[in-house]
């Protein structure tokens, strides 16, 4: 089959390689019909999550058909249209059962290394870390899915791929951020980061009952987007939002801020110079300016709350702003079960479209090209790929080019 | 004198009684980028000029120790160090070797204990056992991976069997690995707690070798990863794995120890 494997720091390749096979009795295997890459796929890209191998599959946001089960799979029959998320669980461990599904204590095979780094581990993920498991993930013709009587969700048959693609992660992932903001009635959220995740927190928080979201990028095509999600906007290129967001919020302060860019935070100033010269010198994993900011401009008894991905240390976190104002911080990978089915009942009723944020419809053969330049923080902002699709003739930066390409859906 | 060799017989970290906590490669990294900073630093004089210097030495004084205050202070560390047995020969050679480990298991003891007493059960989530069995009562014949293509095999004795709580054995005389074993098991509102002690007795000479075969070189890793397994078995009726799945370099990472897979 055809997969996108790493090789390096910036150093995506499509390759032929062997097929999944079932390997465990809960095991499905899935011919994928359409796949995306994801903003913490960047952060594998530029090697800011320790722990991959050459030649390891991207890919945790995925779906497809059942083409093969274990003898242990109840739930599932060959034929199936399933969407799969990105975090693996295994449904029975005290931590499942609380629907803590992203802290499944089963599903990492590598438990031992993740252990060490954490403490204890989280679960399992695709297309991840060998931290997490190093499971081959999606952005390939067909993956092999462990513990398929609990993650995979049935779509029905009117709703398109481009529909429910992102109940994979991002729209799951966005609501929990929204969820973890603990939005009351009259509450404004300011969300930084407008992309794909911070597209649906903006709406998911909406549906929450925010009164005001104000969405925080440099991108206009980004900022363009959250607009029409309902925010205002801020670009951290041409104002200081630290002194904006007093402004907008009658100098209370916004209710609760939420981080939705994680360890890779641009910027300017001199927390983003700092930032850059440790983690090149390899003193500090992360760049944590973006959670610096939320901490600094939340209210007084307000939430942070962090569905952006940190791996590792951060520093100069003004700890004492936090302690002092009481905020109270939420964060984690999404607890996936909890969400695919009542946010696919959103879909289904019409409440929200989530092929909105897809901007760019190619085939996996482009995927080294689409990395390139979702990096560059263009145009891209949604990536829907086909994986059984020849490569685009004309390569995937023209818009018009890529509107051209209206995927068939299976 | 290698670079390796440098890093590893370190007077900087004796004479302050530093604890190792850096890699060795961020080691080399660290210093040299300290170096480079001290460079720049010298080479300027401007507000930058101290700064740029204190980053710089104290990147290389992390870089010459191995020690890393943040990291000491986080209680993390990137050091592929620790306490191997290969190395620490002399210390070894007459001593006990205790590895014990507590997982909490979401089943009953009663299904623990009935899984675990059933010998034959226990190479299905151990890594280095071939086989168990329970050759007359009370007598267990035990067959483990060997250094090499060798298999080593001893008998051991049930010396308690209290069913739901505890079982405990230990090697007959003669033993090529001396030692012996113990589970508890105790309910909780979390789930039963499974503690798991074994003390090797080790004069040295082949049985430290049989021991580093079976424990592997950190003697409560490869216990710790069995119980994991052994968790995961009774809690979902699989371990998880992915050996022999696709890679694009035709690689079997799954198949290496994991202590190769870098962290």
């Amino acid at each position: 089959m055809r997969a996108v494997c790493y090789h390096g720091i910036k150093d995506m390749r499509v390759e032929t390689v062997p097929d999944p096979f079932l390997i465990n009795p809960q095991d499905i295997i899935l011919k994928v019909t359409h796949t995306a890459i994801c903003g913490s796929d960047l952060h594998l890209y530029n090697g800011f999550m320790p722990g991959m191998k050459e030649g390891d599959i991207l890919g945790h946001e995925f779906m497809g058909e059942v083409v093969d089960k274990g003898k242990e799979v109840t739930k599932l029959e060959l034929g199936d249209r399933v969407v799969v998320p990105f975090t693996i669980a295994c449904g029975n461990c005290f931590f499942c059962e609380k629907t803590l599904w992203a802290c499944c204590d089963n599903s990492n095979p590598n438990a031992d290394i993740a252990s060490k780094m954490f403490g204890y581990s989280p679960s399992g993920l695709f297309g991840y870390t060998h931290l997490t498991g190093g499971y081959a993930g999606g952005q390939a013709q067909f993956v092999r899915v462990p513990y398929a009587n609990v993650g995979p969700i049935k779509i029905p048959s009117h709703l398109k791929d481009e529909q429910v693609l992102f109940l994979s992660d991002i729209f799951p992932t966005g609501y929990q951020g929204a969820e973890n903001c603990q939005i009351e009635p009259g509450d404004t959220v300011a969300i930084w980061g407008c992309g794909p995740v911070g597209q649906f927190a903006i709406r998911s928080a909406y549906m929450l009952g925010a009164e005001r979201v104000i969405a925080i990028d440099d991108n206009e095509d980004r900022l363009r987007m959250a607009r029409d999600g309902g925010a205002l906007t801020l670009n951290f290129a041409e104002v200081n939002v630290l002194e904006m967001l007093p402004e907008m919020t009658g100098g209370r302060g916004p209710d609760s801020c939420m981080d939705a860019v994680g360890m890779e935070a641009h910027g300017h100033g001199i927390g983003a110079i700092y930032d850059s010269v440790k983690t090149k010198a390899m003193m500090m994993t992360d760049k944590p300016n973006v959670l610096r900011q939320c901490i600094m401009a939340c209210r007084k008894g307000g939430t942070i709350s962090v569905p952006g991905v940190y791996g590792g240390v951060i520093d100069k976190i003004p700890f004492g702003a936090a302690m002092n104002k009481g905020l109270t911080f939420k964060m984690g990978q999404t607890h996936m079960m909890r969400y695919m089915q009542p946010l696919l009942e959103k879909i289904e009723q019409g409440l929200i479209d989530p092929s909105f944020v897809i901007t760019h419809r190619a085939s996996l053969e482009d995927s080294p090209e689409l990395y390139k330049e979702f990096e560059k923080r263009g145009q891209l902002i949604k990536t829907f790929l086909d994986p059984f699709a020849p490569a685009s003739e004309k390569g995937i930066s023209s818009k018009a080019h890529s509107e051209q390409r209206q995927p068939v859906n299976a | 004198m290698s670079q390796e060799s440098i890093l590893q017989h370190n007077p900087l970290q004796a004479l302050m009684q530093l604890d190792e906590n850096v890699g060795t490669r961020e080691r080399m990294v660290s210093a040299i980028a300290g170096g480079t900073l001290l460079a720049l630093a010298a080479g300027r004089n401007n507000w930058a000029a101290l700064p740029l210097g204190l980053l710089g030495g104290s990147l290389v004084f992390r870089g010459l120790s191995g020690h890393c205050e943040v990291y000491k202070q986080l209680g993390v560390s990137s050091s592929e160090g620790g306490h191997h047995l290969s190395q620490q020969g002399g210390r070894m050679l007459t001593g006990e070797v205790k590895v014990q480990k507590t997982v909490t298991i979401n089943a009953t003891p009663e299904r623990i204990y009935s899984f675990w007493r059933k010998f034959e059960n226990l190479p299905h989530f151990t890594q280095n056992l071939i086989s168990v069995n329970e050759i007359e009562p009370g007598i267990t014949r035990w067959v483990a991976y060997g250094p090499g293509s060798s298999t080593i095999t001893w008998d051991a004795k049930i010396e308690e069997d209290t069913p739901n709580q505890r079982i405990s054995w230990s090697t007959l005389p003669g033993s090529t690995l001396e030692h012996n074993g113990s589970l508890h098991l105790t309910p909780t509102s979390r789930g039963t707690e499974v503690r798991v002690v074994i003390r090797y007795y080790v004069p040295g000479g082949k049985m430290l070798q049989n021991l580093i075969k079976l424990t592997g070189d950190e003697p409560g890793q490869q216990i710790d990863r069995d119980m994991r397994h052994l968790k995961a078995l009774l809690e979902t009726g699989e371990i998880p794995r992915t050996d022999g799945q696709p890679t694009g370099v035709g690689l079997n990472i799954a198949d290496r120890p994991v202590s190769a897979v870098e962290a």
